[in-house]
């Protein structure tokens, strides 16, 4: 069948609780649009025209649901003075954490129109914008501060931080949360739609507990601060977060996108509540064939299409930058072959 | 007293530990019995509760703080012959890759499964794998990539070590996130573990044929 909206249509629709006309399609898709431009990845990551113009690339080809403007992320960590390294066909390295080398009170927050690469990712979205954005969403990953503050700091030293010093951990985890909302003015502006990325909060990196204390109410004040804008916000935390299902919701997000989880656990514990995202194991992209991706997503996409506030089919964690393009193409015609709803 | 030094090791107290250790050696104790029931085993009950989702991340590095605290008195006091076992590891992350909590956490429980453990650390190039393969001989070598993009890099060791006649030296064991079953298979790696603990089994098992 032939698609009847356009990309916007079909995620404004589904965050009103309407039924669209298909599912969503919103893979992460992120840097592995420089492999389909053909283009370096330090090219694609230091200059926001040459990133926007990949993601418009391969918007067009596969056609997908969502433009996704993000390389990693460090972007908040290093606008505020963590250092880091572009090699040239590989993302950005942490090299020297800006805590190694000041206190936090020395830390200032980020001028998004000139420190980093925030200048770069927000004339992406306003290049994207004005190319798609009345056609299609345009997704701001913004890192979560929990995750930010591990990248301000020595991430061995941070997470031991979080059972020793508890108040150390909380300052840092504010100081990042400021900065977030900074460049969220600046993102809404430019036109890009916040999607909040918290990948070290998960399960596979911290415990509930943890979790609870620092991450979880960072995640919601920076939500309450997007709900303002009467914006509907993704957040998006990769890896293991089965132990944390439940606490999710508390977040205020309106769509939960998981990775490593039983779908069908999700759906029972979030679908009353939330929208749901997920969750094709991305490693599959770039080491399956495209027979077995089709079995799969077809089987992930059949059991999750009717969840009760609706579903986005996607990948659980970024597409593998080399993913063959067979793959990806996959991935995509297949949710489009099994995920109809106007039939 | 050895149950008391194996609980500090538990309940990530390294300043118990080392108290503990230096009365237990005061008092004459044996210092393998110390490491063995002590130290060693606190560490493998570390690996059980962090299998079970009880211990994460963090919990376990404090917990090889208090492990360490121990181990580094307790080390110079006994020859290599009383360890478990004389089988060597060299481990490291890739080439191109920082991320190495996951890896320090397999160098702790490699240790304290009583393996002589040597640490490449992170960032490490081929050519060094290749050399320390060469030089020391060790009977596994373990490698670490965090990122899709370095992950590759691991089939380039293999086949280098096929070129220089080493492949069939050592036993070549790979992990790390983007890491799978299927991935290890392809590049001919003779193993693959998602977790640390998972990463001691796969060696006893390797090793005990």
């Amino acid at each position: 069948m032939n698609d009847m909206l356009t990309s916007r249509e079909r995620f404004g629709l589904l965050v009103i609780d309407e039924q669209p006309d298909r599912c969503n399609i919103m893979p992460l898709i992120t840097s592995h649009a420089a492999t389909v431009k053909g283009m370096k990845l330090r090219d694609y990551y230091t200059n926001g025209e040459n990133m926007a113009r990949a993601q418009i690339a391969t918007v067009e080809k596969y056609e997908h649901d969502a433009i996704s403007i993000f390389s990693e992320v460090g972007i908040i960590a290093e606008a505020m003075g963590s250092e880091f390294e572009y090699p040239e066909n590989d993302l950005p390295i942490l090299r020297t954490p800006v805590l190694e080398k000041k206190d936090i009170e020395e830390i200032k927050l980020p001028s998004p129109r000139a420190d980093g690469r925030l200048p770069v990712y927000l004339e992406a979205i306003e290049y994207a914008y004005a190319a798609l954005g009345d056609r299609i969403p345009i997704l701001a990953y913004i890192p979560a501060p929990f995750t930010t503050a591990m990248m301000l700091s020595d991430p061995n030293k941070f997470l031991i931080q979080t059972i020793r010093e508890p108040s150390r951990v909380e300052s840092i985890v504010d100081r990042s949360l400021a900065a977030a909302i900074e460049l969220c003015y600046h993102v809404i502006d430019a036109g890009g739609l916040p999607i909040i990325v918290d990948p070290l909060a998960s399960s596979s990196v911290v415990s509930p507990k943890t979790y609870r204390q620092y991450a979880l109410p960072s995640e919601r004040k920076l939500v309450d601060f997007l709900h303002r804008y009467d914006l509907d916000i993704i957040l998006h935390i990769c890896g293991d977060t089965s132990p944390i299902l439940d606490l999710l919701p508390q977040t205020r997000a309106d769509l939960i996108s998981i990775d490593q989880v039983n779908m069908q656990q999700a759906i029972d514990k979030l679908s009353s509540r939330v929208r749901i995202i997920g969750n094709y194991d991305t490693s599959r992209l770039a080491f399956s064939t495209p027979e077995d991706i089709e079995a799969e997503v077809r089987y992930m996409v059949e059991g999750a299409l009717h969840a009760k506030k609706g579903y986005i089919a996607a990948t659980g964690c970024e597409v593998p930058i080399k993913a063959p393009e067979k793959n990806v193409v996959a991935f995509i015609d297949t949710v489009k072959e099994v995920g109809w709803y106007w039939v | 007293m050895i149950e008391s030094i194996r609980k500090a090791v538990i309940e990530m107290d390294d300043e118990k530990a080392i108290e503990l250790v230096s009365i237990a050696l005061k008092e004459k104790t044996d210092p393998v019995d110390i490491l063995e029931k002590g130290l060693i085993s606190g560490m493998q009950e570390v690996a059980t509760l962090f299998a079970r989702k009880e211990y994460y991340v963090p919990e376990v590095l404090l917990c090889s703080e208090a492990f360490y605290a121990g181990f580094d008195i307790i080390k110079p006091l006994i020859g290599k012959s009383s360890q478990q076992s004389k089988t060597k590891v060299v481990l490291g992350v890739i080439e191109g890759d920082i991320h190495d909590i996951g890896k320090n956490i397999v160098k702790v429980m490699m240790e304290a499964g009583g393996y002589e453990v040597i640490d490449l650390g992170r960032d490490v190039p081929i050519a060094k794998f290749i050399e320390v393969v060469e030089t020391e001989k060790p009977d596994i070598l373990a490698i670490s990539s965090l990122m899709t993009t370095t992950m590759v890099h691991m089939a380039n060791i293999i086949s280098e070590l096929e070129q220089r006649k080493l492949r069939d030296t050592v036993k070549v064991i790979v992990g790390g996130a983007p890491v799978n079953e299927e991935f290890a298979a392809r590049i001919k790696a003779d193993g693959y573990s998602p977790d640390a603990p998972s990463a001691v089994k796969l060696v006893e098992k390797i090793i005990g044929g």
